[in-house]
Parts: C-alpha cells; structure tokens; sequence
C-alpha cells in the first residue's frame, strides 16, 4: 500500500482540498526541492508554514465528516475525466456493493477519523433501539477504561493524556443519550472533543505497536533495515495530521478490538477488499483511494 | 475550552513534581503566556547560568507546540527572536499533543550545549564569553518576575524530578530561531542588564558565519571518495588485468 499516493497528476503546491492527504507530503517534499541553497532551518520554517496552510484551508473548505451522499453521485464526477477507466468500472461495482459513503476531512487524520466516526454512530444507533446498555457499549468502555494503564505502561505522561482520556470516556458515556445527528453534530464541531478522541486514537495504536513491539517490528523496518519502534511511533503515529498505513490500522483494530474492513479503489477495475482482522465481520467499512479514507455504507445500513 | 484545560493540567502537573533545573508559570492572569526559567547545564559553558524566557501558546494548544524566546543574553540563543519547535527536511516530526510545557523546557536545556548551526539567531559565541554571561545572568532581573536566580529551586533541594522522564531525542525536537512576527507585548527591559562582552571585529566575522559542519563532513568525503579512486587506479595500473 502507497498511502503517498501516486495520483502523479496532482500538483504539489495546490492547497486545493480535491488533493489527497498524500498532498502534505508531496508539498513538503516540493517545498524542500524549491528552496535548495537555504538552510535547514529556513527550509523547515517555510515548510511548517505551508503545511499549516494547507491544513488550515482544508478546514475551511471541508467538514470532518460529510454527510450520506450515494456512491456514484458522490464519486463518479470525480473519475469522469480520468483516462484510467479502472476508476469509473470499480465505481460501479462500489455502487452496487454499499449504498452511501460519508467524506471524511483530507487533513491527514482520514482513517482515524472515519473509523471513529462510523463505530460511534453504529453504537449510537445500536443502543437507541435498546432500553438497556448494549453489551457492545459495556466492552468498549471497559477497553477505554483498561487503556489507562497502558498508556501509561508505554510512558506517556499522564497530565498530558489524561484530557484525551477523559474525552473519549465521557464520549462513550454519553452514548444513550446520543442520536447520530447530534454525534454528526458533535464530531463535526472544531472546537469540541472531536479532534481530541481522534488524536487519542493515534496514542491507542501506539500504545498497541509498543506493547507488542516484537510482533510488529518486521512491518516497520527503515531503509536501514532496522526497526526502531519508538521512532517510528515518534514519526508516523503520535504526530497529529500523519497519513495512517496499515501497521497502524492493524494496531487500533486489535487494542479497541474493533475490526474494520477496507475496500481499495484504484485503476485496476477491480476494488479489492481487506478485513482487519481476517475473518472478522465488521460494522465499520471504510473506502481507501489512494491517499485517503472515506465512510462506507452497506447496502444493509 | 480545551487548551485551558490542558494548560491547567501542565500547572498543576509542574507543580506536583518540580525540578530544580527549570521552572515556568502564566504571566500574571493571560495563560496563554508564561514565563520560563532554566538551569545551564551542568558540564557546559552555561553551567551557573539561569536563563529567563517567554513562551507563548498558541489557541490550539497542545495540538500545536508552544513557541519560546530567550531573554536572558546567553551566547547561545539570540535574545527576543522566537524559537520554534521544528520538522526538518531528514526528520519530518511533527510536535505531538503528549508533549507539553515540560518537554520543551527539558529539550530547550538539552539543546544548549548543542553546536550553534547557519540558522538565523542561533549562537556561537567563545566559552569564555558563554561563561561570562552565565555569571551575569544570575543577577538578571525580570520586570515582571523579579530577580531570576529565585524563581529556581535550590539545585541541593530535594528534586522529585532528578532525572526527567526520557527526554525527547535530539532529533525528535528540534529547535529553530525565527523573526517574531508579533513583537513582544512589553519589550523586556531588564533591571539589571550585563555588559555583552566586548565583540572583536574577528568574532563579529564568526559570528556572521558559524561552524559549518556539514562542509567538514562534505569535505572528509571527498577526501575518501578521492583516495578510493586512486587505489583503485593504482591497483588497475599495478595488477596484470586478468
């Protein structure tokens, strides 16, 4: 998986949000090509900047999550022009498989997002056709609940995390009293827990990776081939607004125990799909073009 | 609001477990804006030192990393420029919201006896020099904090924070000056300003164009690349070609 993308097409210096999220890093990169005889530093400063205003333009131009739009009326517009047809034809089987998808915000943060979003309203919808507390709802505070200690264990401070903590537990307590246009509502307000328990997501799937840093370490060798583990959740989990690959998808899956299926649309014609983890039958189904991840919806939902 | 939250968690957090090298508190009711006091460390030329400074968070802290400025002269940093946490072209890390108010104060201490480098504001002043100013600034006084040196902690004092958590790695953290786009609200005008040591026109020139040592290292290559070749040459020239 090329998370970058290889959308050769677009360009690097667009702060356009039809972009991928890939665009931060192509912009960085061209940025960094752009200004060979300065130095690090100044280099670094231009380069901090641009991605802020990438980031800050896509905000303004685009919802965390969007509403329910149809497959085709949704993606089809997007692939008339593009002279691989593979796009349009894997659109088509998409549109018979699920009957909508949600866009989830090009800021990086896109499987994160999504995956939150889509278990949190299933959870919401779950428990409003309950009287009682769904057993679901039960596990996944106690998960959240357990997670403390982890953290913790992995060496994050505790002052620190304790906000993100507190958010995501008070988020799942107000489940019951939720419907999924006040959760769209709540996980759509820039100023609410929204990016908070999207963000704690990042510490739960890094926290995963370092407890079981053994089993993942071959999946996160360097070009030196070795695997540093903190590094690599130094570099490529815990930043805010990092793409996600699968090392990651993997390791929020298992510490949420959440499973998580994922269709690839590329030019091959042929979307392909990926359970995490195999044999599992998840709720949450995402749409992965490359670069980004957006909500799916089955044709049952 | 979400950064008032976490800003009164890093209070109470510095609070509950001091360090005698560093201390930082809001500037009187603004929690945006703090005050930060360090410790020279131990072994360098800022060893005696204490450093006085200002760091500003940004509306959306912790998911942005505060900025901070020196305001004690230090021969290390240049004194009212921002200094910025930093990506850089081979380590592209972000700041990450784990981080707070003590991981900076702890890798901006880390980051003292490091090489000044090309960027603008970065240092590199002689370690007498540094010394000097390291002496002096014990007598520094903030217009709004008082005399510096009390602000720290007894180093002998008992130190429920002796050696901090795993302090960030060099790389992770990186510091960069910048030009202050917004300058500060009440310029610092210390009671008690020392002396700059006497610049000669020969440090000046220094100054102007720090160690370079990437050119060092440049230049060792080629050194090598050069020296490979020619044994290479002479062995195709001394050895019958097979």
């Amino acid at each position: 998986m090329n998370p970058a993308g290889d959308d050769s097409a677009t360009t690097t210096t667009t702060t356009t949000t039809e972009a991928a999220d890939g665009d931060l890093q192509r912009a960085l990169e061209a940025s960094l090509r752009d200004v060979g005889t300065m130095s690090a530093q100044e280099q670094d400063r231009l380069t901090i900047d641009q991605l802020n205003d990438i980031v800050a333009t896509i905000a303004q131009e685009q919802p965390m999550v969007g509403a329910k739009v149809g497959i085709s009326e949704a993606l089809a517009a997007e692939y008339a022009e593009n002279p691989m047809k593979g796009f349009a034809l894997g659109i088509d089987i998409l549109n018979a498989k699920y009957s909508a998808m949600r866009r989830v915000r090009k800021d990086g943060n896109c499987f994160y997002r999504g995956f939150l979003y889509r278990y949190l309203e299933a959870l919401v919808l779950a428990q409003q056709q309950q009287p009682t507390t769904i057993p679901e709802l039960v596990r996944i505070r106690e998960v959240v609940k357990g997670s403390k200690k982890k953290l913790l264990d992995v060496g994050y401070d505790e002052s620190a995390m304790d906000m993100f903590w507190e958010m995501f537990a008070e988020l799942l307590d107000q489940v019951p009293s939720l419907t999924p246009d006040a959760l769209h509502l709540k996980l759509n307000d820039e100023q609410g827990v929204s990016n908070h328990v999207v963000w704690f997501c990042r510490a739960l799937s890094a926290t995963q990776i370092k407890l079981n840093a053994d089993r993942f370490a071959p999946f996160i060798m360097g070009e030196d081939g070795l695997a540093d583990v903190d590094k690599f959740c130094r570099t490529e989990v815990e930043p805010v607004n990092h793409e996600c690959e699968q090392v990651q998808i993997i390791a929020l899956t298992e510490m949420l125990q959440v499973p998580v299926t994922i269709e690839y649309l590329d030019a091959s014609g042929h979307p392909s799909s990926i359970v995490f983890p195999e044999g599992a039958h998840p709720t949450v189904k995402l749409l992965y073009r490359p670069g980004h991840y957006d909500i799916l919806y089955d044709t049952t939902d | 609001m979400a950064a008032v939250k976490r800003i009164k968690a890093d209070i109470r957090e510095l609070a509950q477990n001091p360090s005698s090298s560093y201390a930082a508190a809001p500037v009187e009711d603004n929690l945006f804006l703090w005050h930060f006091t360090v410790r020279g460390p131990r072994g360098t030329d800022f060893a005696g030192g204490v450093y006085h400074g200002r760091i500003s968070l940004p509306p959306e802290y912790p998911f942005k990393p505060p900025s901070i400025m020196l305001l004690t002269p230090n021969g290390r940093f240049e004194t009212n420029k921002k200094i910025c946490l930093s990506l850089t072209a081979h380590h592209p890390e972000h700041w990450q919201p784990a981080w707070g108010i003590r991981t900076i104060l702890e890798a901006l201490i880390a980051f003292f006896p490091t090489p000044a480098d090309s960027s603008i504001g970065a240092l590199q002043w002689r370690p007498d020099e540094r010394s000097a100013l390291a002496v002096a600034s014990r007598d520094w006084v903030c217009p709004q904090c008082g005399p510096v040196a009390a602000l720290l902690e007894n180093e002998k004092s008992q130190d429920t924070h002796p050696t901090p958590p795993p302090p960030p790695p060099p790389e992770a953290l990186r510091f960069v000056v910048r030009e202050d786009p917004t300058p500060a609200t009440q310029p610092p005008s210390p009671v008690v300003r020392p002396e700059p040591p006497a610049v000669s026109a020969h440090q000046e020139q220094r100054q102007r164009s720090p160690h370079r040592i990437e050119d060092a290292l440049i230049f060792g290559l080629i050194i090598a690349i050069v020296a490979l070749l020619l044994k290479k040459y002479l062995r195709s020239n001394s050895l019958p070609s097979s």
